[in-house]
């Protein structure tokens, strides 16, 4: 621990409490709570969206997977980016135009049922918790690695655990929606500086990416493991031909072709289900705005992952050759590699910017897990606040008690997926999984696109949809992705089981199809029509926006009138 | 020509000035808008073609990486600069071009739709005086399954549940009260 990286870690992490004390709702409505008012514009939504999408998975996972798989870790950076364009294609807009506050809460008006939100919430809550206990994982090992000392008998991983859930949920608790959307925000584009940096002092330090490529490509790719024996570097077989070794820059390290397959797919299909992501979209005022802010996030998540990518393979070069002369890192690695390969960027800060660069990369980490977490509470907020307490315990409560059951909900699921984040050690698991923070994320990723995916995407464009369709279609895919799963990860090895441990391929069309034949012997709402010009059509969209060229009229001849009259 | 602008801001910056907005201006008119159920079920099925040939183009191109994995030895073998061959440049920095690009056509060419096919109507009148958007003749024709023009349900033009726009811009936190939540609805 040094304290010129904790001042930096310190000084950054306390303006964004800052900031958001000094933004949050002075009022203490469901609609600025949960929407921010819905008048965040086409930037600043993306910015926030990325800041809330670029978790610890994007910020130490995706570097990390390519530490350790080469070019089949791309693929990890390449599904996430890809994720987006289902949304763009077919959820952004209508989903924007139809309003609500919820994924279950469109569910269940746009099907007109409240069986419908409940299910929907219990699936959007397994997801959250799914994609929560990752961020908490990389939190802890973020502050293993920077403090490496604990609090009140606590571990230093416990200690990262408690310290940045708590830090989060306070966070969330005072600034809502509002609060959160311009902290996620700014929090990108610190990410984002984090990676530029980091980026231009090694390239500037004449780290060659072509070469780089091709020196790591001349021998086989070999990774600690632990056993018996304590930790070794061990090569696998290679997953595309079993007589070749893993090489860095070509496939097989990772996945056989029915692997890959199966993890773009569900990377793919997952985004558009993910609730903190699609909660992001009726932040804005318009569903063209929807649209338009997909677009800007598509091109920002293209920078960050090409930087993420790039960094991975500096790591990878530039850990090893630097071993030998820094004594810090022989705790950290075994002949060069590091044995947690999240630390990969964390190791190449301090490499390239000292104790400084370790506080600035960490302050990345932490604040890719901070304001992942604070979209994934709010998201939770929504579901049990709105879904739950204010349609079913307490159906006249006043916005304010609304709001506090918001809270409360935030306090006891940031508490729970601490508990769960406690009881993983991501070094047992290092060996099983190529970043055990981007494939536990990807579990998140599999449930949402096997059961809200195909669900949504009926729902928005089939008019057939039923409510008893898409109940059995959730509970269809959700069944079978966490059966596959299961399946997956005990059978082990390789072809199928892959695709098992990916599981969205098989239990997203599943899903469909049960949806739609259920669908096809049920009722449709009665008042279809109107549901569908809420859908899909553009007057509120129209509406807004001339409102808002009138008010923009009227502001200035009335800032222009008293300058004519003097 | 890229409209920067609209890209910027989200509007619809193609759609003509509305008469009751004089340049400079500031005339307190009627918002009323107004979609009918023809017009938006013919924009909606444009929509999804679109949308379903975007996406197939795009699985295609995606899948196509690890496709040329077993049909080309160069694909993955061969080098272009330094140590990266085709397909590490496509996985690490390509595809997220074609991204970017696909989803730029595709968002202008839904707002174009959007545009052309919607917002032309009178209260109560269908419009079926436009050309065809996409050849197929459905457009302004009621489809199987829209209501006729009488049948416009009045509460969606009169800025009840769908009048988000005074909540949204002018600043208002207003929330619309729904007859089955009293703690509202968002638009």
């Amino acid at each position: 621990m040094n304290s010129v990286s904790v001042a930096v870690l310190g000084a950054l992490l306390l303006a964004v409490l800052a900031l958001t004390l000094v933004i949050r709702p002075r009022r203490a409505s469901t609609l600025d709570f949960y929407l921010a008012g819905q008048r965040v514009g086409v930037v600043t939504n993306a910015c926030a969206i990325c800041g809330d999408y670029f978790s610890a998975a994007s910020f130490l996972g995706v570097a990390a997977a390519v530490y350790v798989s080469g070019l089949d870790g791309v693929w990890y950076a390449t599904g996430f980016a890809a994720g987006f364009i289902p949304v763009l294609l077919f959820i952004a807009a209508p989903l924007r135009r139809f309003g609500e506050f919820s994924i279950p809460d469109f569910l269940a008006r746009r099907l007109r049922s409240e069986h419908v939100r409940i299910v929907a919430v219990v699936v959007v809550q397994l997801i959250i918790l799914s994609y929560l206990v990752p961020q908490a994982v990389g939190s802890g090992i973020t502050w293993e690695l920077l403090v490496d000392r604990g609090i009140a008998g606590l571990s230093p991983y416990a200690t990262g655990v408690l310290l940045s859930t708590t830090l989060i949920t306070v966070l969330v608790t005072l600034g809502g929606m509002r609060g959160t959307t311009w902290t996620q925000a700014v929090q990108f584009l610190l990410l984002l500086s984090a990676f530029v940096w980091l980026a231009i002092v090694i390239l500037g330090s004449g780290f060659n990416y072509p070469d780089a490529v091709a020196e790591l490509s001349r021998e086989p790719l070999a990774n600690p493991e632990h056993d018996g024996g304590g930790w070794h570097l061990t090569t696998e077989a290679n997953r595309l031909e079993e007589d070749q070794p893993i090489i860095f820059g070509e496939p097989g390290g990772r996945y056989g072709h029915l692997g890959q397959f199966a993890l773009i797919m569900t990377l793919v299909m997952g985004t558009a289900g993910l609730p903190h992501i699609m909660n992001r979209y009726f932040t804005s005022p318009t569903g063209t705005a929807a649209r338009m802010t997909t677009v800007w996030v598509l091109g920002l998540a293209g920078v960050f992952y090409t930087l993420a990518v790039l960094l991975g393979t500096a790591a990878r070069t530039l850990i090893s050759q630097a071993a030998d002369n820094e004594p810090w890192l022989d705790e950290l690695t075994i002949d060069g590699v590091l044995r947690i390969p999240e630390h990969a960027l964390l190791v190449l800060g301090r490499l390239h910017g000292d104790e400084a660069g370790l506080g600035f990369i960490a302050t990345g980490a932490l604040i890719a897990v901070l304001s992942t977490i604070a979209g994934l509470l709010l998201a939770a907020a929504a579901s049990w606040g709105h879904d739950v307490y204010e349609r079913h315990i307490n159906p006249r409560a006043s916005q304010r008690q609304a709001v506090w059951a918001g809270r409360s909900a935030v306090l006891v699921v940031a508490l729970l997926s601490a508990v769960l984040a406690l009881g993983l050690r991501p070094d047992s698991m290092t060996a099983l999984f190529p970043s055990v923070v981007a494939t536990m994320v990807t579990w998140a990723f599999a449930l949402a696109g096997s059961a809200l995916t195909p669900v949504f995407v009926l729902a928005i464009w089939w008019r057939r949809t039923t409510a008893p369709g898409a109940v059995a279609g959730m509970v269809t895919g959700a069944v079978a992705a966490m059966l596959l799963f299961g399946t997956g990860t005990v059978v082990g090895g390789r072809g199928l089981s892959e695709m098992m441990l990916t599981p969205t391929v098989i239990a997203a069309p599943l899903a469909a199809g049960v949806t739609i034949l259920v669908s096809l012997r049920t009722r449709t709402p009665t008042d279809l029509d109107q549901l569908w010009l809420r859908l899909h059509g553009t007057a509120a969209d129209r509406r807004a926006e001339r409102l808002a060229r009138l008010t923009i009229a009227g502001t200035t001849a009335g800032a222009t009138r008293p300058r004519e009259r003097g | 020509m890229v409209r920067w602008k609209g890209l910027l801001t989200g509007q619809n910056s193609s759609r003509p000035p509305t008469p009751h907005a004089a340049p400079g201006g500031w005339a307190l008119d009627s918002l009323d808008e107004y979609d009918t159920p023809a017009e938006v079920d013919a924009s909606m099925r444009t929509l999804r073609r679109v949308a379903i040939w975007h996406f197939a183009v795009f699985l295609g191109v995606v899948l196509l990486v690890p496709l040329l994995t077993v049909a080309l030895d160069w694909w993955s073998r061969g080098r272009l600069v330094g140590g990266i061959s085709p397909n590490f440049a496509m996985a690490a920095v390509g595809l997220y071009v074609f991204f970017f690009v696909i989803s730029f056509a595709a968002a202008r060419l839904s707002n174009a739709v959007e545009n052309r096919m919607l917002g032309h109507s009178q209260p109560g009148i269908i419009s079926d005086d436009a050309e065809p958007f996409d050849g197929d003749g459905r457009h302004g024709l009621p489809s199987e399954d829209s209501l006729a023009a009488g049948d416009r349900p009045h509460s969606l033009s009169g800025g009840d549940g769908l009048a988000g726009g005074d909540g949204l811009v002018a600043g208002a936190d207003r929330v619309d009260t729904d007859d089955d939540s009293p703690n509202g609805r968002a638009t």
